[in-house]
């Protein structure tokens, strides 16, 4: 796309997404809702000191060239620009994916899986979990098992986004409270459909249940919509009560308590956050392959890369007393975006599909 | 006020408009013949009932289609010089044509048939209507022989405008000088003055604004010409040429084959290469028909002025507030999305430049989307 002509009026550009276009065809063709992007926009030219004035602290951004409209939905709308009514935030919660160390089997952790790839693997169906074996064993952290098979034996077995503050500037603790109003109480998760589905972790906490796509667009992108209070357990809250949470083992992933503030439970407590400062709410997913996947290889030929066997072998079974290693394997590169819904912050989780050859 | 990116479209936000859009479309006869080798850009059918017109050589994958071009005639018709019966009674100079045509005869009353039953429909009791001068069913002169100047959907687009139609035509009885005498046929006054009792659209009259070389012989009236509006179709009198010259002797193909001898024992495509070859100029503008809807996107002085971009923020900390708290925020939008109720993304609209939102301002942004 070429950039717009900025030399005299302002003009706008409007063009039908592929997937609006689609829906025409469809007939559920209704735009209710608009929001405002700057993608272009790269604030870190903002110059607030600037030596003529404030009138000049945003001349670089002003000259932003502007490309023309992409057709393609995905293409776009990468940042959104926010309502928030209040104007005095200087600090905005982030998202992170919380892949810290830990003891915990609830907890998401990453140890160089392959060797160009510090990710989470996701392996495709039960004859590559069980590396062609009648037998599960269990697998090594930051390996995922796709089929959604028992996940009893394993350390990682989620993916758990965090929000909060991440910043300890001018006394900024992890023990405050984020404000009501920049905690995330939705999020919005859209994947590969031909590739993944997604599970979240059911009411009762100790099982998972199939989130439901809101719709797959025209390039097979799904789009699942997860709100705290929907009957899962999937957005965690920000810590409510008392001064900010420590993290103890919960049912299901963490549980935010009263932290003492000594120096052994605000150390206990930092090992499980991914923010200095405060928290915000949790994300967590279990995503799942495709049957289509899991039955034929058509897409890992078509999308994907094969190791044969002999070369970059992936071990799979645990660090201790695990010696299975895939020889020979496909696998396929994606990724998860997350967009929270109140900030609009978003992020992208890289996740490598592997299947057994 | 929810902390959101969306911001719901009251129903007073979105309005809709018509707009008709008009291009100039000019075909020169040097385009149908002399430009390109003869026949390349004109392609035929084994079927032999109409020549297609391109703009280029119809085998390259760049070629347009143009128009096509075909004849038929009536059960019981005549040629005269303007290919009509003067209250379907043929005049005493008319030829028979019925017994005389002996090639194709089967798919020339065929073509008229068709044209007829689409393009002037049926009487009460299911009979099909004769293309009629006037455009008065009433009574009146009936075409008895036509030619069909068929324009592709790439050209009408939605239809001809009205009053916009010009057609040159060679009417010179000597084949290599057909275009030293000419004939041109306008739709004048169409804009304010058409028809609309064709089951096919509106339709107007093609009227002879000159007749260079001659012409304004006893019994041509002004009307010698159909053109239907939406369906892209000219009908004239097979003999409409003449009108310059002699009616039956006109040389119609290289080898000096007159005009009527060829409809009467010629191919339709004999017919239809000595037809493209007398068009000298076709002029007309088309229209499209936008339907657009128009979004009113206001962004309130409370509202968008902080921005979920990564490098909005260093850490946590927003950079357009120079680490000062009471700093009103602020953000520049170069985007603008239209999404459907589930959030999926439907339209984009784009900004030539970053425009600045903080608290002191506010913004309508009108987008309008056409259909």
């Amino acid at each position: 796309m070429a950039f717009l002509d900025n030399s005299g009026d302002i003009i706008l550009d409007a063009v039908l997404t592929d997937a609006g276009r689609q829906r025409l065809a469809r007939g559920n063709f209704k735009i209710v809702k608009f929001a405002l992007g700057d993608e272009e926009i790269n604030y870190s030219t903002f110059n607030g000191s600037h030596p003529s004035g404030s009138a000049f602290y945003d001349l670089e951004v002003m000259q932003t060239p502007i490309l023309e409209a992409f057709t393609n939905n995905t293409s776009l709308m990468k940042s959104k620009l926010v309502t928030m009514t209040r104007n005095n935030i200087l600090y905005m919660p982030i998202l992170k994916l919380n892949d810290q160390l830990n003891n915990h089997n609830r907890r998401s952790a990453v140890h160089g899986t392959d060797f160009n790839f510090d990710d989470y693997i996701l392996l495709a169906d039960k004859t590559t979990e069980r590396d062609g074996k009648d037998a599960d064993f269990k697998l090594r952290n930051g390996l995922l098992r796709g089929a959604g098979s028992d996940t009893s034996l394993d350390e990682t077995n989620h993916i758990a986004i965090d929000q909060g503050i991440d910043s300890n500037e001018g006394g900024i603790s992890f023990k405050q409270r984020i404000p009501d109003d920049l905690v995330e109480t939705a999020f919005l998760i859209r994947v590969d459909h031909r590739l993944l589905t997604l599970d979240v972790p059911a009411a009762d906490l100790n099982s998972t249940t199939p989130l439901t796509n809101q719709f797959i667009d025209d390039d097979g992108i799904a789009t699942y919509y997860v709100v705290q209070g929907d009957g899962t357990t999937a957005v965690e809250g920000a810590p409510n009560s008392g001064e900010m949470g420590v993290l103890t083992q919960g049912a299901e992933g963490r549980s935010r308590e009263t932290i003492l503030d000594s120096n052994s439970t605000l150390t206990q407590a930092q090992r499980y956050e991914r923010f200095p400062g405060p928290l915000g709410s949790i994300l967590r997913i279990y995503p799942r392959t495709s049957l289509h996947l899991r039955a034929n290889d058509r897409l890992f030929i078509e999308l994907g890369t094969t190791r044969e066997s002999g070369t970059n072998d992936l071990r799979i079974g645990d660090e201790t007393d695990g010696t299975e290693t895939l020889q020979g394997y496909k696998f396929i590169d994606t990724l998860i975006n997350i967009v929270g819904v109140t900030t609009g912050y978003s992020i992208d989780v890289p996740i490598r599909i592997v299947k057994r050859s | 006020m929810a902390n959101t990116f969306f911001k719901s479209f009251a129903e007073s936000d979105r309005t809709s408009s018509r707009t008709l859009l008009h291009e100039a479309i000019p075909i020169t006869g040097s385009l149908l013949s002399g430009t390109y080798d003869a026949g390349v850009n004109v392609k035929s059918f084994s079927h032999g009932m109409f020549k297609s017109v391109y703009d280029y050589p119809y085998l390259s994958s760049s070629a347009n289609q143009l128009f096509d071009v075909s004849w038929g005639y009536n059960t019981g018709s005549c040629l005269n010089k303007t290919g009509f019966c003067q209250g379907g009674t043929p005049l005493s100079y008319d030829i028979p044509i019925v017994t005389a045509v002996t090639h194709q005869a089967d798919k020339k009353k065929n073509m008229f048939d068709q044209m007829c039953q689409i393009l002037a429909g049926y009487t009460p009791e299911g009979e099909t209507r004769l293309f009629d001068f006037d455009g008065d069913f009433g009574g009146g002169s009936k075409y008895q022989t036509a030619a069909f100047i068929t324009f592709s959907r790439l050209l009408v687009k939605d239809e001809i405008k009205k009053g916009s139609f010009s057609l040159t035509l060679g009417t010179h009885n000597t084949y290599e000088t057909a275009h030293n005498t000419t004939v041109t046929l306008t739709d004048s006054g169409a804009d304010t003055n058409y028809k609309i009792n064709s089951p096919a659209g509106e339709y107007g009259i093609l009227y002879t604004s000159s007749v260079a070389g001659g012409g304004g012989a006893a019994g041509y009236g002004d009307a010698r010409g159909l053109i239907y509006y939406q369906a892209g179709v000219v009908v004239l009198p097979a003999t409409l040429t003449a009108a310059g010259g002699a009616a039956t002797t006109a040389e119609w193909v290289p080898d000096g084959s007159h005009r009527d001898d060829i409809m009467k024992t010629g191919s339709m495509d004999q017919y239809s290469d000595g037809f493209i070859h007398r068009i000298k100029n076709i002029s007309f503008n088309n229209t499209t028909e936008l339907n657009s809807t128009i979004y009113f996107c206001r962004a309130n002085h409370n509202e968008f002025n902080y921005s979920s971009n990564p490098t909005y923020l260093t850490g946590s900390k927003i950079r357009v507030k120079a680490d000062d708290l009471m700093m009103p925020p602020r953000s520049y939008a170069t985007t603008i999305g239209l999404y459907s109720a589930d959030n999926e993304l439907l339209a984009v609209a784009k900004l030539s430049e970053p425009l600045r939102k903080d608290p002191t301002n506010e913004l309508t942004l009108r987008v309008r989307l056409d259909y």
